[in-house]
């Protein structure tokens, strides 16, 4: 019989049985939680409380993120929001297993997957990434040895090699599933029927990029240039750029000939908080960002290419282009346009996240009404593009993973 | 033409700070002509490099990836006559180099001044530890080839010693050692292969090549990788064949013509019309003697493609300045291969089910 290996904590794993595993996930069915019941929001926010009290989260962004994003007060207003955006005369109940399939090496997504699942009350497997690093290990220990503490024995952390029968006979056994990893990923589990037909979430291949008004930089104080580069710079360095919400390109709302000064003092004040806060580009990749940024240059006249010290490579482009720059590892195109309408019309369904700096509420609006239509999924303040919320890729995941019963 | 005047020089014959200013004007030449004649050079020398043309040091000579060459077919002559394509690892877009006469004239004229010294005025009779397939059609050729046949211009009465599966032709290699015994003969072939297919091939028949001047090129990764050095390597070809003159060398397909041969004291030397910058792998500033950076190698040579500046991803360093002792003057490298790939981690895996 097929196994996987179970986290036992303290990087211990140990062989369970398949047939073991869903004899045990048949009980957590019968043990699943309310929605934000008091003993999980609980868990949750005693690890986060461990997490903040360690000073080294202070130099772990991610994990600091998760942290605050998970202390007790962020759970109630989720559970406050959640109470207030269920229907009437409904009772919301959980699906039952779900199932996380988290990216190969952004982390954290799984933290984030697993937490609102669990808050919703389900039961979880959740399938470790290939590679977890010591620090993510720390925490997931911290998780296993609070959720042991528990009445309910229901989380499942498992770890298997690639195999097809494994994924089938999981997905078969769960009543949702989140897949994160992009589109060949989603591809390769879509086939896998899901018990009873449940639920499946997909995050597929993404595109994100900001928008900056020309005037708004003008008219800053080096104070606030300097914030709002650190802000850039967590955006593009947080996972070297290749999360689907980091941005890629830079619109620059505004003339070239006015604003191109601005703009490249920007682009400096990034590449002087990436050097300050040391990045991880290998020497590698800043040369195939060279030779990306020559290509561009070749291809468009007029452009203006900055390679700096290894850490952000910028191409300022002399006219807005339809190709999405997607080399990450500190490479920024930067486009201006005199319009919003251009941005609104080469959005796209894969187009995911807007970080938007100097644009006034009702732009923001017109751009998420006009331009949803055809893609992106979230438009937040520059410095957020990675900030993960519950709302995420056109998912309310609290609801997604609820089921809804009708009460009259 | 300054490459006209450098490369009747022997190759390594003229001391760094006499070749410095010579190089200079000649690379100022070479930018210029480029700019004027490679849109897409010009394009980038004003994107990247502010439109100066007019360099002050070599170390400001703009220059371009060895990458580039893989993603644009750059072009400065209206009258190519052959695409050099690189081998290229699996899966990757080969890099694609413009040739025109002159310059397919300039890098035999180049090759010519750098193994004089080496192989004499004589052609001699040249095994090639490779397949004859590889040279076979010329319009497509690969630098592998382009190599061999830069080779051949030294050698007479070829013979290959690997069929086209890569077997070695035991009889191929029997009959050439027997017909040229007693005269110097010239064997040539990348340094795998001469180790794979001549070495260990042949570690249980004896074959004497103390006339044999061997000389090869293409790297040690496959060789460091099965824990071969460079001294064993000829410590082995002398012991097993009586082979005593060995010459290893370092060039690129975006470099043909310029390459850098070894000499006695086992470093790699530049031939008159060409040199090294050793730049930080991370900040790309120039890095002294002694410090191991990334190459950049510029030469006089390409006339037909904007090549006479390139950044590559080898890792070396330069020991020595000058060598009278060795009869090597000039930039003294050695090489350590290649900078380690990487890949960035991402949202997206790359293989569907490996995550």
């Amino acid at each position: 019989m097929t196994s996987v290996q179970l986290y036992c904590g303290g990087g211990e794993f140990e062989d369970i049985a398949l047939a073991n595993l869903f004899a045990r996930l048949e009980l957590s069915r019968a043990a699943l939680a309310d929605p934000f019941a008091a003993e999980r929001i609980e868990v949750i926010g005693d690890v986060s409380k461990r997490l903040l009290a360690d000073r080294r989260t202070l130099n772990r962004p991610a994990i600091a993120y998760f942290a605050h994003w998970t202390r007790p007060a962020a759970l109630r207003d989720l559970a406050r929001r959640f109470e207030a955006t269920s229907p009437p005369d409904v009772v919301c109940v959980p699906r039952g297993v779900a199932l996380h399939i988290p990216p190969k090496n952004v982390e954290t997504i799984f933290l984030f997957s697993w937490t609102l699942a669990y808050l919703a009350g389900n039961a979880n497997l959740v399938r470790l990434p290939a590679q977890v690093d010591s620090v993510m290990l720390e925490v997931i220990d911290l998780l296993v040895e609070r959720l042991r503490a528990t009445q309910q024995q229901t989380e499942y952390f498992v770890r298997y090699p690639a195999d097809d029968a494994i994924n089938a006979a999981l997905c078969g056994a769960a009543d949702a599933r989140l897949v994160w990893g992009g589109d060949a990923k989603v591809a390769a589990f879509e086939k896998f029927p899901l018990r009873n037909g449940g639920k499946a979430i997909w995050f597929g291949d993404r595109y994100s990029y900001a928008l900056i008004s020309g005037e708004a930089l003008e008219a800053i104080d080096g104070a606030e240039l300097k914030r709002l580069a650190r802000n850039v710079f967590v955006d593009i360095f947080t996972f070297d750029q290749m999360g689907c919400s980091s941005p890629h390109k830079i619109y620059i709302l505004g003339d070239r000939r006015r604003h191109g000064q601005v703009v490249a003092a920007l682009a400096d004040a990034v590449q002087e908080e990436a050097a300050r806060s040391g990045t991880n580009i290998s020497a590698s990749h800043s040369i195939r960002k060279i030779a990306e940024a020559f290509a561009l240059a070749a291809e468009n006249p007029g452009a203006d290419v900055a390679f700096r010290s290894g850490e952000l490579t910028t191409v300022v482009l002399p006219a807005p282009r339809r190709a999405e720059d997607r080399l990450g590892g500190g490479f920024l195109t930067v486009e201006f346009i005199d319009d919003l309408n251009e941005v609104i019309a080469q959005i796209r369904s894969k187009h995911q996240t807007i970080t938007h700096y100097g644009i006034k509420k009702d732009a923001l609006s017109e751009i998420a009404r006009r331009g949803g239509r055809f893609g992106l999924s979230r438009i937040v303040p520059v410095g957020q593009a990675l900030d993960f919320d519950a709302v995420w890729d056109g998912y309310d995941l609290l609801r997604e993973l609820t089921r809804s019963i009708r009460l009259r | 033409m300054m490459f006209e005047a450098l490369v009747k020089r022997e190759a390594a014959s003229t001391a760094d700070a006499q070749k410095r200013p010579l190089l200079l004007a000649g690379l100022n030449e070479l930018t210029a002509h480029h700019y004027t004649l490679c849109p897409s050079y010009k394009n980038i020398v004003d994107a990247a490099f502010g439109g100066r043309i007019e360099a002050d040091a070599i170390e400001q000579v703009p220059y371009l990836p060895a990458s580039l060459f893989k993603r644009l077919v750059l072009s400065s002559t209206p009258k190519p006559i052959l695409t050099l394509r690189s081998s290229g690892t699996s899966g990757q877009q080969p890099s694609q180099i413009i040739i025109d006469a002159e310059t397919s004239e300039r890098q035999s004229r180049g090759l010519l001044s750098i193994f004089h010294s080496v192989l004499g005025a004589k052609r001699i009779p040249l095994l090639v530890i490779d397949s004859r397939s590889v040279v076979m059609n010329p319009q497509t050729i690969t630098a592998r080839g382009a190599g061999i046949l830069g080779m051949m211009k030294f050698g007479a009465k070829t013979a290959f010693a690997l069929d086209s599966q890569m077997n070695v032709v035991e009889n191929a290699v029997v009959d050439f050692v027997e017909q040229h015994k007693g005269q110097p003969f010239l064997i040539f072939g990348f340094t795998f292969m001469v180790w794979t297919k001549l070495v260990q091939h042949f570690q249980d028949r004896p074959l004497d090549l103390s006339n044999a001047i061997v000389v090869h090129s293409g790297g040690w990764k496959k060789l460091e990788e099965i824990k071969v050095t460079n001294e064993q390597f000829r410590a082995r070809l002398a012991e097993q064949f009586n082979v005593t003159r060995v010459y290893n060398f370092y060039g690129f397909v975006e470099q043909l013509g310029s390459i850098f041969l070894e000499a006695e004291d086992g470093l790699l030397y530049a031939p008159s019309y060409a040199d090294v910058i050793v730049r930080d792998p991370k900040t790309l500033r120039p890095l002294p003697i002694g410090e191991t950076g990334l190459l950049q190698i510029v030469s006089l040579l390409p006339k037909s493609y904007p090549g006479h500046s390139i950044l590559t991803e080898d890792l070396g360093v330069v020991r020595r300045i000058d060598n009278p002792a060795a009869a090597r003057m000039g930039k003294g490298i050695q090489i350590f291969g290649r900078l380690p790939a990487s890949e960035l981690r991402g949202c997206s895996d790359v293989i569907a089910a490996g995550a």
